[in-house]
C-alpha cells in the first residue's frame, strides 16, 4: 500500500533520490549520478546513538531475530489467539488437508517459484551437501509467525531484550538441541540465515493445532537466528505457494472454466489442485458458494456464480479482440461491480489489468494507457470520444449487464486467447507472463511508474488457504471479509478491498461518491454487514477525531500508508477494544501489504510509534545496510522486500526495474528484494519499524508523491521558469499538503497562481496538484547553493493562507 | 472530538434559515485554524486538502442538516459557491 513516509531524515534530505548506500547494491551504471556522498559513505546507524528501542542488542542471544513458520491454515499474525480457522471452515472437512497435501505435493513437482529459483536451488544443493540438517520447516516452506508469538510479545521485546514467544515448546527446544538446522522454504525463498549461525527451530505444537481433519500437519517451525549472522536483518513469512503454472494455464483457458462450470475440477482449480492465480481463486470460491454474495453494489447483488460466469462471458469477448498473455488491458471504468467483473475477465484471458481512475487528466491517461501498448481497452459504452485515435480496441460491457452476461449468451463465449487475436495487434511484454495488475505510480522522472505485479502477490496474500492480513478480530472466519470497496481504482488499496474479499468467500460493498465518509460507513455495517474497513492513515485519524463510533460493529480496522497518529490510536482502542486495528506497511511494489501489526496499547508507548510489524504471508523483510546486507537487530537500514509479493518489475525501464529489485545475498543465498527506500530497523523480536524515508519520496494524506514528478509538470507551464515543491509538516508528523514556489519567466506576464493551480489540475491527478501556489522572485538557496527547502517552508509560516495571500 | 455523526438528525437543521455562509466561514476557520476566511477565497488559498474538505463538509453537513460530499467544496471556484450550493442542498430536502 505504498511506503510509508514521514518526513524526510536529515541524512537524505538533498535532492538526491535513492541515496542510501548505493555502494554495495548492484546496479546499473545509470545509478551513479544518483549516490550522494553521504550516503557512500553507508547508512546504518546504531539505534544506539539514538537511544531507540533495540539500543541495548548485542551480540550472541540477546540480538536473535526470530522467524517464524508456519503451514498452510494456520491463522496468520494477525488471527487472534485461538482462533485457528478450523479445517472444516469453507468448503467441507476435507478441505485443508486437501490443500495441504496438494500444496506440498505441487511444490515438491513444479519447483522453486519464479522469484527464487536460485534461492531455491542453491538452498537445496547445500543442504544436499550435508550442510546444516535440514528440518521438517523446509517441507512447509514457509517461515511464519504466528498470532500468539507476536501478541504474547511484551512490550519489553520492543527494547531489544530476547523475546522468547509464548509458542516455544519442548518439541521446539529439542530441535534446539540438533544443532545448526537450515530453514529453507521450498516454494518461496530462504527465510533464514542457516549457514550462517545456528537456527534454531521451535514448534508451536499446542497453539492453532490444527485437528486431525486436517491430516498431517508439519509442525510449524520458529527460528531464532543469530545475532550477527548475515541473516540477522531478516524476518519473513513465506507459505508456500505451490506450482510455478503461469496463471493463464493454471486457470485454464477461456472457455474452459465455463464448459465445466463454476468449482469444475477440469480447469484447474478443482479442491485439490493448487490454487496460483487469482482468477482460479475465485473461481474456487464460485464453486463452494455459488450463491454467496460476493459484490454489492446499490439495490443490486451479485453472486459469486453470477460474476463468475459474466466474467467468462467477457472474458470471451476479450480474448477475441486481442487480450491474452502477455498483454496489458487498460480499465477505464468507474468504481463498480463492472469493474470488478472486467478486471477478473481480464485476468481470465491471462492478460493483465490496469485499473485507471477515469477522473485522471485526459493527457495523464492517455500516457499511461499509451505506455501499457494495449490491443484493447475497456471503457464505458458512450464514453469512449476521448479514446479515438488511440491505439486499440475498445471494448465495453454489454447494456444487459452483470447479470444478463451470466447467463452465458454473450458473444464470444468460447474463444481462447491468442487463437482469435488480430494480427498486427501490439503484444505487451512477454517478460512477464505472470503479471496480473498494472499500478501507475509517482516517478522522479515527470512520469508516473508502471509496476507490474503478479498473481502470486495478491493470492499469496488474500488466498484462503494463506491466512493473511484481513483475519485479524475475526475469530474463525467461516467466510472472508465483507468489505467496502472504497478506495481509488488506480491503487493497490483497491487490490486489497476487492481480491481480499474475493479471494476469500468475502463480499464487496461498493460504495458512492469519491471519499468514504464516516456515516456511509455506520450505515455499511447496518445495512449491509460490512466488517471490515481499510482507510489510510489520514483518513483513520479523521475518522477518529471527528466521529469516533462510526466503527462500532466492525471486526477489523485496516490502516497504514503513513505514520499513524499515536495519539488517535489511543483513542480508537479505548473506544473500541474489541476491533482488531492492524497497521499495515509495503509500498505497491510490494503489493498491498509486505508487513502487518495488529495493534496494541503497549505500542503507544514505544520511542518510535506503532510498529509496522512481521512479514505476512509469501513476504520476507531486509533491513540491510549500504552494502546490501542484513544488519543487525535495533541498527536502522534500508527496508528491502523479497518474496511473493514483490513485483514482477517497471514496464518499459528495465535499468529501473535492475535498480529497484537488486539480487542481493541473504544468509549466502542470492535473493531478489525489492528496495523500498524506506528506513527502518527490526527490534528484537523481528517486529519492523519505520523511521524514515532515504529521499524526497514522501507521502501526502496517504498518496505517494514524488515532488520531482510535480516540479516537472509545472515547469512545463507557460509562464513559468523554475519551480520547487516542498512537502508541508502537519502536525502529526506526517505531511498534509503540498506547497508550490515558481518564479515567472522574465518579460512576460506572470501566471497567477490559480491558474498555475488549475493548469497542474489539468496534468496530474488531484493528489499531486499542489494545495499551496506561490510566485517567489527567486527560489532561495541554501550557502552551499543548493534549494533551500526549509526556507521555503518557513516562508509559508507567518499566518498561512491571509497574509501570504496573493 | 466531536459529537457522533448524526444522520438521524437531518431532520432538524440547526436554526430555520441558518446562515449558512456564516457556517461555512466557521467551519473552515476551525479546520483551517487560521481564519478568518472571506466568502472570495478559493479553497485552496490557503491550501486546503481533500482531509480538510471532507471534515468542513463533515461539520457544515452537521450544522444545516443535509449530507454534503468533499468534491462539492474541493469543486468550488470560492466559497461563496461552496455556501451557495450547501444552501440550495438544504432548501431541495
Amino acid at each position: 500500500m505504498s511506503g510509508i513516509a514521514g518526513p524526510a531524515r536529515p541524512l537524505a534530505e538533498a535532492g538526491s533520490t535513492r541515496s542510501t548506500a548505493e555502494a554495495g547494491f548492484p546496479r546499473s551504471s545509470a545509478d551513479v549520478d544518483a549516490v550522494r556522498p553521504s550516503a557512500d559513505a553507508g547508512f546504518a546507524r546504531p539505534m544506539a546513538e539514538a537511544g531507540l528501542p533495540g539500543s541495548s542488542v548485542g551480540a550472541g542471544a540477546a540480538a536473535r531475530s526470530m522467524v517464524g513458520a508456519g503451514s498452510p491454515g494456520r491463522p496468520g499474525p494477525l488471527t487472534e489467539a485461538g482462533s485457528a480457522r478450523p479445517p472444516a471452515a469453507d468448503g467441507g472437512p476435507a478441505r485443508s488437508a486437501a490443500d495441504t497435501d496438494s500444496a506440498r505435493s505441487a511444490a515438491d513437482t513444479t519447483g522453486p517459484t519464479r522469484y527464487s529459483t536460485d534461492t531455491t536451488d542453491s538452498a537445496r544443493s547445500s543442504a544436499a551437501d550435508g550442510g546444516p540438517t535440514r528440518s521438517a520447516a523446509d517441507t512447509t516452506g514457509c517461515a511464519r509467525y504466528s498470532a500468539d508469538t507476536t501478541d504474547s510479545a511484551p512490550p519489553s521485546a520492543a527494547d531489544g531484550g530476547p523475546t522468547r514467544p509464548s509458542a516455544d515448546t519442548d518439541s521446539a527446544r529439542s530441535s534446539v538441541d540438533s544443532g545448526p538446522v537450515r530453514l529453507t522454504a521450498d516454494a518461496g525463498s530462504v527465510c533464514s540465515s542457516a549457514d550462517a549461525g545456528p537456527v534454531r527451530l521451535t514448534g508451536d505444537a499446542g497453539l492453532h493445532r490444527p485437528s486431525a481433519a486436517a491430516g498431517p500437519v508439519r509442525p510449524a517451525a520458529e527460528a531464532v537466528v543469530g545475532s550477527g549472522a548475515p541473516g540477522a536483518g531478516t524476518v519473513c513469512a513465506l507459505l508456500p505457494l505451490p506450482g510455478s503454472a503461469a496463471p493463464g494455464r493454471a486457470a485454464g483457458a477461456v472457455g474452459a472454466a465455463h464448459a465445466s462450470g463454476p468449482g469444475g475440477t477440469a480447469d484447474g482449480v478443482g479442491a485439490d489442485r493448487p490454487v496460483t492465480a487469482i482468477h482460479a481463486a475465485v473461481a474456487r470460491q464460485a464453486g463452494l458458494r455459488p450463491d454467496a454474495t460476493a459484490i454489492v453494489a446499490g439495490a443490486a447483488r451479485y453472486s459469486y456464480a453470477e460474476l463468475d460466469a459474466a466474467a467468462e462471458a467477457w472474458a470471451a469477448a476479450l480474448a477475441a479482440l486481442g487480450a491474452g498473455p502477455g498483454t496489458f488491458v487498460p480499465l477505464l471504468l468507474p468504481r463498480s461491480a463492472e469493474l470488478v467483473t472486467a478486471a477478473l475477465a481480464v485476468l481470465k484471458t491471462g492478460a493483465a489489468y490496469a485499473a485507471l481512475d477515469p477522473g485522471w487528466p485526459a493527457e495523464r491517461l492517455a500516457a499511461v494507457t499509451d505506455a501499457l501498448a494495449p490491443a484493447v481497452m475497456v471503457a464505458p459504452a458512450g464514453a469512449t470520444a476521448h479514446l479515438n485515435g488511440r491505439p486499440g480496441a475498445v471494448w465495453s460491457p454489454p447494456a444487459h449487464g452483470i447479470r444478463g452476461s451470466a447467463t452465458g449468451t454473450g458473444d464470444g463465449v468460447g474463444g481462447r486467447p491468442g487463437t482469435q487475436r488480430p494480427k498486427g495487434v501490439p503484444v505487451g511484454s512477454a517478460a512477464y507472463p505472470d503479471a496480473a495488475t498494472v499500478y501507475f505510480t509517482s516517478g522522479t522522472t515527470g512520469r508516473p511508474k508502471a509496476v507490474v505485479s503478479g498473481h502470486r502477490a495478491v493470492v499469496s496474500l488474500f488466498g484462503d488457504a494463506n491466512p493473511g492480513p484481513l483475519t485479524g478480530g475475526r475469530g474463525a472466519p467461516e467466510r472472508g471479509p465483507v468489505m467496502p470497496l472504497a478506495a481509488p481504482v488506480s491503487w493497490d488499496a483497491f487490490t486489497l478491498e476487492m481480491w481480499g474479499p474475493l479471494l476469500a468467500g468475502g463480499t464487496c460493498v461498493l460504495t458512492e461518491g469519491g471519499y468514504l465518509l464516516p456515516g456511509t460507513l455506520r450505515e455499511l455495517v447496518a445495512v449491509h454487514g460490512v466488517d471490515t474497513v481499510w482507510l489510510t492513515a489520514s483518513l483513520f485519524h479523521l475518522f477518529v477525531d471527528e466521529d469516533p463510533s462510526c466503527f462500532a460493529g466492525l471486526r477489523q480496522v485496516l490502516t497504514g500508508g503513513e505514520t499513524l497518529s499515536v495519539p488517535r490510536v489511543r483513542a480508537f482502542l479505548g473506544h473500541h477494544p474489541a476491533i482488531a486495528l492492524t497497521n499495515g506497511y509495503g509500498p505497491v511494489e510490494t503489493c498491498v501489504f509486505a508487513t502487518a501489526r495488529r495493534v496494541r496499547r503497549a505500542d503507544c508507548e514505544l520511542p518510535h510509534g506503532i510498529p509496522v510489524g512481521t512479514a505476512l504471508p509469501g513476504r520476507a523483510v531486509h533491513v540491510l545496510d549500504g552494502s546490501g546486507r542484513p544488519v543487525v537487530p535495533g541498527t536502522e537500514g534500508e527496508v528491502c522486500v523479497s518474496g511473493e509479493g514483490a513485483a514482477l518489475g517497471y514496464l518499459g525501464d528495465p535499468a529501473l526495474t535492475a535498480r529497484m529489485f537488486p539480487t542481493v545475498t541473504v544468509a549466502g543465498v542470492p535473493t531478489r528484494v525489492y528496495r523500498t527506500g524506506d528506513l527502518g530497523f527490526l527490534d528484537g523480536a523481528g517486529v519492523l519499524h519505520f523511521t524514515g524515508r532515504a529521499d524526497r519520496q514522501v507521502k501526502v494524506r496517504g498518496h505517494r508523491v514524488e515532488p520531482a514528478e510535480v516540479e516537472a509538470a509545472a515547469r512545463a507551464l507557460p509562464g513559468v521558469a523554475d519551480c520547487a515543491v516542498v512537502p508541508v509538516p502537519g502536525a502529526n508528523g506526517g505531511f498534509e499538503r503540498l506547497a508550490l514556489f515558481y518564479t515567472a519567466v522574465p518579460a512576460a506576464p506572470a501566471p497567477e497562481p490559480r491558474s498555475v493551480r488549475r493548469a497542474l489540475a489539468a496534468v496530474l491527478p488531484r493528489h499531486l496538484v499542489p494545495e499551496l501556489v506561490r510566485p517567489r522572485t527567486a527560489l532561495p538557496l541554501t550557502t552551499h547553493g543548493k534549494l533551500d527547502r526549509s526556507a521555503l517552508l518557513d516562508s509559508l509560516r507567518p499566518a498561512r493562507g491571509t497574509e501570504d495571500r496573493t | 472530538m466531536a459529537s457522533p455523526y448524526a444522520n438521524s438528525e437531518s431532520t432538524t437543521p440547526v436554526g430555520h434559515g441558518g446562515d449558512v455562509p456564516e457556517i461555512v466561514l466557521s467551519a473552515v476557520a476551525e479546520v483551517t485554524g487560521n481564519g478568518p476566511h472571506l466568502l472570495s477565497e478559493s479553497f485552496y488559498d490557503f491550501g486546503g486538502t481533500s482531509l480538510d474538505a471532507i471534515r468542513v463538509c463533515l461539520r457544515v453537513g452537521r450544522e444545516v442538516g443535509v449530507e454534503i460530499a468533499p468534491e462539492t467544496l474541493l469543486d468550488s471556484e470560492d466559497l461563496a459557491e461552496f455556501a451557495a450550493l450547501v444552501t440550495a442542498a438544504r432548501d431541495a430536502r
